[in-house]
């Protein structure tokens, strides 16, 4: 018989536990293998005193008795009041809950929108000629969503925006979003894919096809909804109407470390990593993009010397500026990993519900992102093992 | 000591189809899961954290992820709720760490010994307990997860199937986790 391995012993040491980890008749040879080996009974010593050791150390933490855990029909009803509240601290806390929701399509439209916006008069469209802009840096500004349109103003206009989107907007996809192995993701992807150097648990991996977005520009379905939103003060000029603002999307791979329920909405252990080459937007080449970025900022309530100010800093063509709610229980931070600029958004104090962290860079024309819940630790940890 | 509490293995083989239900479906699978697995839920987390009223609060965060995302597979809800029970434990005891870092913490507690009119047996247990506590949450999630269960009673054919491993590989899993546990704890220990 071969030496025993440590879990062989262990099991055997199991033996009330492990009626189908270790059968009678191997039992009989362990046994039997000890009495004649010296090196095993040794080794077996070893995993015994350990199992005891660790075994008595657990042991410090069982209940005391006479407490308990109240009746499960308490709970139970205990359970929806706790619903209650987690529901009114989400509405309160969450940038992405229901309630703000409109302002984060709000925030949408209004980028889409500032793509097409700002052509000085003067000029003169050019044809079909477009001009190509790829994502290369992302940067998160704060803004006051109090500066927004408020929630009933968005509630009101949500039917409107539907239709719009509904009419105005194509959305083209080439094919179903796909559970794959790793060698058809990499075929799939038509980009290098990078992965964790580390081995990791429980990986499943996740193709969402390319997806062509065309916004055709209503342009006095447009005025009338920003009007309604207060956006009163913002000229549209003629000459945006009927003109088209397209965005490429050349698919994207999920992989979801962990256990994870559902990889869209990670929890738990579970990590979800996220790579997409970076979008191309075309816009109309003739558009004064610093202008653009400038009004977009104060649509966001940016005031306007702090619009004037960051807009100078930024390079419009190849950043995505991403409003970032300042009054939440939410921070972020300039961190650097992957060998790039990263940004990591991360709850503002520990033991508050909003628990769910995002960390983003963009390198070498692909946007890279690691989302989860609890520990940011395993996220950067990750992006420094790409390879 | 044994523990004096276990996970009824019939709750393991609960058998509902994920696709087909709905509304009242969910709602007697919560009512049953409530039934069937508070307690042990609860106990568990106490284990983690050593305090009935947090174990509890704890506990609703389970059965709260329970309602609002039920996973696929309801024939192993055992299995699950015990891997959502370890994780949620675990993120309690990294907050409370992390406010106080674990070797800060069994620190404060060797003071609060030595500067103790009485012979501060209670509170050497009490350091022992947050050393273990703190080693245990820095473990990797599945050794962590199946220490806990080898040391609340449950056997192997139980810890494979929660686990959804062979129960052949349970030994050898166990006892890579008795020794990096130990080694975690010597370390801690070793620290000035």
């Amino acid at each position: 018989m071969k030496h025993l391995s440590e879990g062989k012993l262990r099991a055997f040491y199991d033996r009330a536990l492990s009626a189908r980890g270790l059968s009678a008749a191997e039992r009989g040879q362990v046994q039997q293998h000890l009495e004649t080996c010296a090196r095993c009974a040794a080794r077996a010593t070893v995993v015994q005193e350990r199992g005891r050791r660790v075994h008595t150390l657990l042991a410090g933490l069982e209940p005391q008795a006479g407490a308990g855990a109240v009746a499960p029909q308490i709970a139970r009803r205990q359970l929806d009041t706790y619903l209650w509240e987690r529901k009114e601290q989400s509405m309160a806390r969450n940038p992405f809950s229901r309630r703000y929701r409109p302002a984060w399509a709000a925030a949408a439209l209004v980028l889409l929108v500032m793509l097409t916006l700002t052509v000085p008069p003067v000029r003169t469209w050019a044809g079909d000629l477009l001009r190509l802009f790829r994502v290369q840096k992302i940067e998160f500004t704060p803004v006051d969503p109090e500066a927004l349109p408020d929630e009933e103003t968005l509630e009101a206009v949500a039917p409107e925006i539907q239709r719009m989107f509904d009419k105005d907007l194509t959305i083209t996809t080439d094919g179903e979003r796909e559970t794959v192995d790793e060698a058809t993701a990499r075929a799939r992807a038509g980009f290098p894919i990078r992965l964790p150097a580390t081995e990791q648990e429980e990986v499943r991996y996740e193709w969402t096809p390319p997806v062509h977005v065309a916004m055709q520009v209503d342009l006095p379905r447009l005025r009338t909804l920003f009007a309604e939103l207060g956006y009163r003060d913002v000229e549209l000029p003629d000459t945006l109407d009927d003109r088209t603002v397209e965005a490429d999307f050349q698919g994207m791979l999920t992989a979801a470390y962990g256990a994870c329920e559902d990889e869209r909405s990670p929890g738990g252990e579970c990590m979800a990593f996220v790579q997409m080459p970076s979008p191309a937007i075309s816009v109309p080449d003739d558009l004064d993009i610093d202008q653009l970025g400038r009004v977009y900022l104060e649509l966001l309530g940016v005031t306007g010397e702090e619009a004037a100010r960051l807009s100078d800093r930024i390079d419009w063509a190849t950043t995505l500026v991403v409003p970032f709610p300042n009054h939440f229980d939410l921070t972020y931070e300039t961190v650097r990993v992957d060998g790039a600029e990263a940004t990591l958004v991360h709850p503002a104090s520990e033991g508050g519900w909003y628990r769910e962290y995002l960390l983003t860079w963009v390198k070498g024309g692909i946007v890279y992102a690691v989302t989860g819940n609890g520990d940011y630790a395993g996220a950067l940890e990750l992006a420094d093992s790409l390879e | 000591m044994r523990a004096k509490f276990k996970m009824t293995t019939a709750l393991t083989k609960t058998t509902h189809s994920a696709a087909t239900r709905a509304g009242s479906e969910t709602d007697a699978v919560l009512e049953t899961a409530f039934e069937e697995h508070w307690s042990w839920v609860c106990e568990t987390l106490y284990y983690l954290v050593g305090d009935w009223d947090e174990a509890q609060d704890l506990a609703l965060e389970v059965f709260y992820r329970l309602h609002t995302r039920p996973p696929r597979d309801l024939t192993r809800l055992g299995g699950w709720l015990h891997r959502v029970a370890t994780n949620v434990g675990r993120n309690a005891i990294r907050a409370r760490r992390r406010r106080q870092r674990c070797e800060e913490a069994a620190g404060a507690l060797k003071l609060q010994r030595a500067a103790s009119i009485d012979p501060a047996v209670e509170a050497e247990r009490q350091e022992a307990r947050e050393q273990v506590r703190c080693v245990w949450s820095r473990m990797k999630p599945r050794q962590a997860q199946l220490l806990i269960l080898r040391h609340t009673g449950h056997s192997y054919a139980e810890i494979a199937a929660i686990l959804d491993v062979a129960p052949g590989s349970v030994g050898t899993m166990l006892a890579r986790a008795e020794k990096e546990f130990e080694r975690r704890y010597q370390a801690l220990e070793e620290r000035p």
